[in-house]
């Protein structure tokens, strides 16, 4: 037996435990009190695949990370290692410093405006930050309670429990249960609540940017969006005015109705032109 | 359920034969590369704006006494593109009409830019869909026009025949939502808390592609996961290959949504529910569905989840039609256009229901 079968699952049961600490490693990083967990949660994805064969033998919290380890290059794998650091680095610098500075700074002297305009959408991206965090937790439980109904079913019903028979039927099956599963969650009060709520802070964050994109238009004279729907609106007003004008014209000297002409005719003109 | 094997050995032979279709798969649809859709031979013969409305070319073969006298109209939604109604030659609602004797005219709306984002719901109604009416009129030397609406189109289309009922001959409703406000769906909620004041002022048209990432999310596992594992079940079948091509082309080639457009439809018939009310007002006049007296066919799909039966079925109740009939498909928003059961049953129905109502 090779060292990555050694490293598989050997029953269901098995592998609906590994998706589940998976999972659960998954909430954990999109947890806002749990910064470093994502990067926590890469580096232990990593280890897995590279982990190698050797440290996950002999160390066990390798061993419990829920990964089996797959034979993958060593110079992808520090590829994406390092641009793990690099990412999170800067994410790290962006939480902690920047938004944080931001959050303190008053408003004052000849920038107060363009202050007050970075700190609305520092503001705006904090709140859509913690609701997609909400979203996602809410998400991640779908994908729990799919796998907990994999499971009573394979354990109550021995006609799905026949059914499965390869990867391909179990992944189907857990589809099929979390798309259930999903459902109920996306026509509850809380979801749609929830999502409403994540589109319009979205929205305050996008009117936020472009206030801030337009300001700097602005400096090179360049036009705006903004400049642009009140052309487009005047446009549509002197249409309309222009409609009315000719319906006017049209209705105090009517003209003779015109007959709508035969089928033929127009074959005939068509084939002319 | 802790004696259920896993054989290894099936797992890895099963998880080997998987990468290997999808690498022959990717290969062939690489091959495949770009697709043909919309096809099928047409001449535009009006347009407006960033509206043209073409009409079909019938086929030479058919005989002149097949034909239906009354011209049809097929008004579609703006969401997404119209062409899906002529997908391919063996998949095409369009042909299988033109086949059976009807003369076909469509609505192409175009992609709405930031010029079109002060259209408003009866630009859409008394303009646009009016003027195409009157083109048809000329064109065809006919007084009036067989009007058929497909899902939002078959709202705008209602509207229209209640407001103007004496350009409609005969009216038919495919998948078409009417009642807004049924638990089924899903849409609807999800719409609930959006402010949408504030969407249309901040993004101006609604991006398709906003629009795109709602539908999937109605459906994610199936629709983000499993229907690309399907995929490669059929990697040796280059037709399934290209159809699939053609379908995931029509599914994210969504046009933007005019933005007072999409604001006004969404308050006033999907918030507010005004059709089934009565309350809906369009340049100043009501539009009451009741006042729909032509004869009425609703087509709608039993397996719909985009819009449920049950938005559908209302129909019945609210118009006045004395001549109104109903067809359930057996399948869902999508199939009911270009499944091969389609293809097989829904342009007969259509057809026969206009040819006896074709008389003069």
């Amino acid at each position: 037996m090779s060292d990555s079968e050694s490293n598989s699952p050997s029953s269901l049961q098995d592998w609906l435990a590994q998706q589940r600490a998976l999972l659960k490693q998954i909430a954990l990083a999109t947890d806002a009190a749990q910064p470093q967990a994502w990067s926590k949660l890469m580096e232990s994805y990593l280890r897995g695949l590279d982990g190698g064969r050797a440290e996950g033998q002999n160390n066990p919290a390798a061993q419990g990370s829920g990964f089996a380890p797959f034979a993958v290059g060593a110079e992808l794998i520090q590829i994406w290692r390092n641009g793990l650091n690099a990412a999170g680095g800067a994410a790290g610098a962006a939480d902690s410093n920047f938004a944080e500075l931001f959050s303190r700074l008053p408003g004052l002297g000849i920038t107060r405006e363009q202050t007050q305009a970075w700190r609305d959408l520092v503001a705006a991206q904090a709140e859509c930050h913690a609701l997609e965090q909400k979203l996602s937790q809410l998400l991640i439980q779908v994908q729990i309670e799919a796998l907990d109904s994999i499971e009573e079913q394979l354990d109550q019903e021995a006609g799905v429990r026949d059914g499965v028979k390869s990867f391909r039927d179990l992944y189907n099956l857990w589809v099929d249960r979390a798309e259930r599963i999903y459902s109920q969650l996306a026509h509850s009060d809380e979801f749609c609540k929830l999502q409403g709520d994540l589109g319009n802070a979205t929205l305050r964050l996008r009117a936020r940017q472009q206030n801030i994109a337009e300001f700097l238009l602005k400096q090179f004279d360049l036009p705006t969006r903004s400049e642009l729907n009140s052309v487009h609106l005047q446009l549509r007003q002197l249409r309309e005015k222009v409609a009315a004008l000719e319906s006017a014209r049209t209705s105090s000297h009517p003209r003779k109705p015109t007959k709508v002409a035969s089928r033929a005719k127009n074959a005939k003109t068509r084939a002319r032109t | 359920m802790s004696g259920t094997p896993f054989d290894q050995l099936h797992f890895a032979s099963e998880a080997e034969e998987f990468a290997q279709r999808v690498s022959r798969g990717l290969g062939a649809l690489a091959r495949i590369g770009e697709v043909e859709i919309g096809t099928a031979a047409k001449d535009a013969i009006y347009s407006e704006d960033k509206l043209v409305l073409y009409r079909y070319r019938t086929p030479e073969a058919l005989a002149a006494n097949a034909q239906i006298r009354v011209p049809l109209l097929i008004c579609y939604a703006l969401v997404n593109r119209p062409y899906m109604m002529d997908l391919q030659p063996d998949r095409s609602l369009i042909r299988g009409l033109l086949n059976q004797g009807i003369d076909v005219y469509l609505i192409d709306w175009g992609y709405p830019d930031g010029a079109d984002r002060y259209l408003t719901l009866n630009d859409y109604v008394n303009r646009y869909l009016h003027n195409c009416i009157e083109a048809i009129r000329k064109d065809a030397g006919q007084e009036q026009v067989n009007l058929l609406g497909v899902c939002q189109g078959g709202t705008l289309s209602l509207c229209y025949a209640a407001l103007h009922p004496e350009r409609i001959r005969n009216l038919i409703a495919m998948v078409t939502p009417v009642d807004f406000r049924t638990p089924e769906n899903l849409l609807t909620k999800w719409s609930e808390h959006i402010d949408l004041d504030a969407l249309v002022a901040t993004l101006g048209n609604v991006p398709g592609s906003m629009l795109n990432a709602l539908f999937v999310g109605m459906q994610p596992f199936r629709l983000t996961s499993q229907k690309y594992v399907d995929l490669f079940d059929h990697v040796d079948n280059q037709r399934m290959l290209e159809t699939f091509l053609r379908m995931e082309k029509w599914i994210f080639d969504s046009p933007d949504q005019p933005g007072e457009m999409f604001r006004q439809f969404m308050t006033w018939l999907v918030k507010e529910n005004r059709l089934v009310k009565g309350t809906l007002e369009l340049d100043g006049r009501a539009v009451k569905l009741d006042e729909i007296r032509s004869p009425l066919l609703n087509i709608y799909a039993s397996q719909d989840h985009l819009v449920p039966p049950s938005a559908s079925t209302p129909l019945e109740r609210l118009t006045r039609s004395a001549d109104y009939s109903s067809y359930a498909f057996p399948g869902g928003h999508i199939g009911i256009y270009v499944s091969a059961a389609a293809q097989r049953e829904v342009p007969i129905r259509i057809a026969n229901w206009l040819r006896a109502r074709d008389s003069s």
